[in-house]
């Protein structure tokens, strides 16, 4: 299908097919996307409850007229009807379109241009939401909508992608960048998602927390790779269009060839083999020898009721503990603290042991506030290494059967690549030899045999 | 391709193995558990963005990317690639889709996912948008002619 519609943006200039299409495809990955209390609301919340009237003076920039001047988003705002009242904004759109002098973000402007924003998001984000009813078996939407469903979503979708795209954004979110609410990401929401098996890289790439090539983000780019996250499958359409309709595009059509990896098997070793394995020697640079590394993950993981102490849980104490801070409670942490060190191995008992008595020693001395930073730290390395712990107790890591892992897809792409561009025989050959000859990669004559087909990859939930 | 061939490709994927379950080397298990285990470690991320150096590779990439972005529905890993040779009719790609538990057909779940769309379109009715017929007549895909598909997505409301 995607292949049919991606060949009629030659034919017919347009990817109005594709993109609606899309739409409707993408609805449900995207209104989870949107709606993700850990990862995309605090962005959203920060967005719509800035007090604009604290918004900074702007420098005049004309720098990137051109980029603006052909926006489409600009000319959409000269006719478009909004709610939020932008004047200003439809002046300067309507300078670009006569040719002459405009600004787009200007102190005039940078109101207006974040109710647009705001307004944009919000319509994006409700259409999308009511579209991905849709596909969910058990919600019930009227087919009647449908249509004006998917229309909205793709015209808010569109608007957002062409102000994601803008040099505007970037000017009013570098310059908004002290009032953004610089939210760390909750570990605790990431520690459930991977037992959920819900993890959502691409979401978690563009946290404020985030590390690119070695260096934390800067707040305000955090905002705008998020922005443009969200509308990704746009810009996804957007660039295949005008790879289609550029005059070098030489073929007539796209065809797509889907492959799904195989399993690998249902066994792996247990964690106690793997340790026990050749690959495993004993530690050469320490005292502590493979059997003592082996009885410690035995004894931490050999508890059932650790990070429910007492009916006490980790979460729970970090949640009070990231609050704001209250010396009254400092009694109440303790007990929490004790409860929870009360069940579980004797290495659990004893690092929340280690845990009550820093607390307790800086109780004595009134100085509780400077320590608490420390309890965090020790509280979510316990909870994040409870999550291992946990694992090895469990299939396939503790059995060894029932591992569900396929070979990973850039793998098997590159081998099946490597395979077909080969003449050599064997068993292996003889295997695949049906889909390799599917597989095959053609080249002319006049190319070079060995230049390589490019690989791409996305990871996505 | 056509859907019925695609789905063919993937029976015969999904039925064939690298190695026999008797013959597995310990390198190979060794490789599994360690990584399944270190899948669970947590530590900070870090994202790269390094990329190819030419212009040409990175426009290059930059499509695919867009194709793998576009094939991805829900929770699969996609890896794609393409043959880019000059003098042929068609543009090949080939893409790997993988589910993240293992255990998913991913590809049909796609699959299923365009038959619920479509048939949701032609076969659903006001107050029963959601019917589902996981098994529809390919007819249905072959009717998806200009004016027939172009009447759902492509019109005003």
């Amino acid at each position: 299908m995607i292949s049919e519609l991606i060949t009629r943006i030659k034919s017919s200039g347009t990817s109005n097919l594709l993109q609606r299409y899309l739409t409707g495809m993408a609805s449900t990955k995207m209104a989870r996307r949107l709606n993700n209390e850990a990862l995309s609301k605090p962005f959203l919340n920060c967005l719509k409850g800035l007090d604009t009237s604290r918004f900074p003076d702007v420098v005049c920039d004309t720098t990137d007229l051109d980029r603006e001047r052909y926006n489409p988003l600009l000319s959409a705002l000269r006719i478009t009807k909004t709610r939020t009242s932008i004047p200003n904004l439809r002046e300067q759109a309507e300078a670009a379109s006569n040719g002459t002098p405009f600004d787009v973000y200007t102190d005039k402007t940078k109101e207006e241009f974040h109710n647009i924003l705001c307004e944009i998001l919000h319509d994006y984000t409700t259409s999308m939401t009511e579209l991905a009813k849709y596909y969910d078996p058990k919600q019930s939407a009227d087919l009647q909508d449908f249509r004006l469903r998917l229309y909205e979503a793709a015209i808010s979708g569109n608007a957002l992608l062409h102000l994601a795209r803008s040099s505007a954004i970037e000017k009013h979110l570098q310059a908004i960048e002290h009032l953004l609410g610089d939210f760390r990401r909750n570990k605790a929401d990431d520690t459930r998602m991977v037992e959920e098996d819900e993890i959502d890289d691409d979401l978690r790439s563009v946290q404020p927390s985030a590390v690119h090539d070695g260096q934390v983000i800067p707040l305000w780019e955090s905002y705008l790779k998020w922005l443009r996250l969200m509308v990704s499958h746009f810009d996804a359409t957007s660039i295949l269009t005008q790879y289609i309709k550029h005059p070098d595009f030489q073929y007539n059509r796209i065809t797509i060839k889907i492959i799904t990896p195989p399993r690998v098997d249902k066994c792996l070793l247990t964690w106690e083999q793997l340790l026990q394995s050749k690959y495993f020697p004993e530690p050469q640079l320490t005292d502590v020898s493979t059997d003592t590394i082996i009885e410690f993950l035995k004894e931490w993981s050999d508890s059932e009721k650790e990070a429910q102490g007492g009916g006490r849980s980790i979460d729970q104490i970090l949640k009070t503990l990231k609050g704001p801070f209250d010396p009254s409670t400092t009694i109440r942490l303790t007990e929490d603290l004790v409860a929870l060190g009360s069940v579980g191995s004797s290495g659990w008992k004893a690092y929340i042991k280690n845990m009550v008595e820093l607390l307790t020693k800086h109780r004595i001395s009134s100085t509780v506030q400077e320590v608490i930073p420390d309890i965090i730290g020790m509280l979510e390395t316990l909870r994040d290494n409870s999550l291992l712990f946990k694992m090895l107790r469990k299939a396939p890591l503790g059995s060894g059967k029932n591992f569900t892992g396929a070979i990973h897809c850039e793998a098997l792409l590159a081998l099946l690549i490597i395979l077909s561009r080969t003449k050599a025989s064997g068993p292996i050959y003889e295997q695949y030899r049906e889909i390799l000859n599917e597989l095959r990669v053609r080249y002319p004559i006049s190319f070079s045999p060995l230049r390589s087909p490019l690989i791409s990859s996305a990871t996505e939930c | 391709m056509t859907l019925v061939q695609m789905e063919s490709l993937r029976v015969k994927l999904s039925q064939i193995s690298l190695v026999r379950t008797d013959e597995i080397p310990e390198s190979v298990l060794t490789f599994s558990t360690l990584t399944t285990i270190l899948s669970y470690i947590r530590r900070p991320r870090t994202f790269s963005g390094a990329g190819p150096t030419k212009k040409k590779h990175r426009a290059h990439l930059s499509v695919l990317n867009a194709l793998a972005t576009l094939l991805v529905r829900d929770v699969e890993d996609v890896a794609i690639t393409a043959n880019v040779p000059s003098g042929y009719e068609n543009l090949e790609v080939i893409a790997c889709v993988g589910a993240k538990d293992g255990l998913t057909l991913v590809q049909y779940g796609a699959l299923r996912q365009i038959w619920t769309w479509v048939t949701t379109l032609f076969t659903g009715t006001p107050g029963n948008p959601t019917l589902i017929n996981p098994s529809p007549p390919n007819q249905t895909l072959k009717d998806l002619t200009d004016a027939g598909l172009e009447s759902y997505i492509d019109e005003r409301p």
